[in-house]
């Protein structure tokens, strides 16, 4: 998955979780002062990133994240994470 | 002449008020620290006796407001408020002494504090007394605490605007209330509050009294079942709704329009 497809599939979960409309989402936007999310709503959006990615996030990795192309960028880092062979 | 009279009598009286709940409350605190320590196994037992002891002092506060012809406080149906339980309450909040007059009509009533007033020794006993919910929690400990409480039978008291806001230019509505309400599947009663003339907006020093002894109105507003809650395959959708059918009710427009 490249970074601009986990964005179009970002800006569906933010359209369809949280009623924003799809022209307001850009990579810039801030999830907390632009997009209006509260703490709860990132606890069901990195639900839902997790569904897509099959993968767990790290409890700190969403921590210092503040824009939509954060969010974008740690979840194309937890794709591309080396899963230790055993 | 009279007017001035009228006027020093009241800044004095303001004055007393402010000291009265400055020192009031350290002093019921260091009374009842006895009876924390006694009681520090019993939880339950703790919480209702500090409950009481607040809502029965901020009662007599507010009586004695209104006798010394500060304020007048009108109430829709006193029977009413006082019968709530297991309700979580949302209400707005032009004024310092809403929570006094909300906590004073209302018995058993949670409220979610400030953390840093467990680290203050005088209002240490009486909050965490009480077992009010500290806000520094994590978001979802503040939720479930919030939800055992009101299963617990307690009422539960939430400004969800965040802070003073002046009717005339009112804050949008945080959403924190309605989670709370969808995962409890409690009731909400929702109560607006108005004060006329203004006065104690989180713009006015305490000696700017207005002209004359302010009018507080407490009315009650819409009682929302659970039942009654918008079903949405979501819960963010559903917190929503809940919220814009509280803002609409209330006549307070959502953020970000």
């Amino acid at each position: 998955m490249t970074q601009d497809e986990i964005f179009a599939k970002l800006q569906e979960y933010l359209t369809e979780l949280f009623e924003i409309p799809a022209e307001r989402i850009t990579f810039a936007s801030r999830l907390y002062e632009d997009l209006d999310l509260d703490s709860i709503d990132a606890v069901d959006l990195v639900v839902k990133l997790q569904q897509l990615t099959g993968r767990r996030f790290k409890p700190e990795s969403f921590k210092s994240v503040v824009t939509v192309q954060d969010v974008v960028k740690v979840t194309w880092e937890l794709l591309n994470e080396r899963v230790p062979s055993t | 002449m009279n007017d001035l009279a009228n006027y020093w009598w009241r800044l004095l009286g303001t004055a007393f008020a402010f000291a009265a709940l400055g020192l009031g409350g350290p002093l019921i605190a260091v009374i009842l620290l006895p009876i924390l320590l006694l009681l520090r196994h019993n939880l339950q037992q703790r919480n209702q006796l500090f409950q009481s002891v607040i809502h029965y002092s901020f009662g007599f506060y507010i009586a004695m407001l209104q006798w010394m012809r500060l304020l007048t406080l009108n109430v829709d149906n006193k029977n009413y408020l006082h019968r709530l339980r297991g309700t979580l309450i949302v209400a707005t909040h032009p004024t310092l002494l809403d929570v006094v007059i909300l906590i004073a009509l209302i018995p058993k009533m949670q409220c979610i504090v400030k953390g840093k007033l467990w680290r203050n020794p005088f209002l240490y006993p009486m909050v965490s007394g009480a077992g009010y919910i500290r806000n520094d929690l994590a978001p979802e400990e503040i939720v479930s605490q919030c939800v055992t409480q009101l299963h617990s039978g307690n009422n539960l008291l939430i400004f969800p605007q965040g802070t003073r806001s002046s009717p005339t230019r009112p804050l949008p509505l945080k959403r924190g209330f309605a989670i709370i309400a969808l995962e409890a599947q409690a009731p909400v009663q929702l109560i607006k509050i108005t004060c006329d003339p203004m006065t104690l907006t989180k713009e006015t020093a305490w000696y700017s009294i207005p002209s004359r002894p302010p009018v507080f109105y407490i009315q009650v507003g819409e009682h929302l079942d659970a039942d009654s809650f918008d079903h949405q395959p979501v819960r963010s959708l559903a917190i929503r709704s809940l919220t814009a059918q509280v803002a609409a009710s209330f006549g307070i427009a959502k953020a970000n329009e």
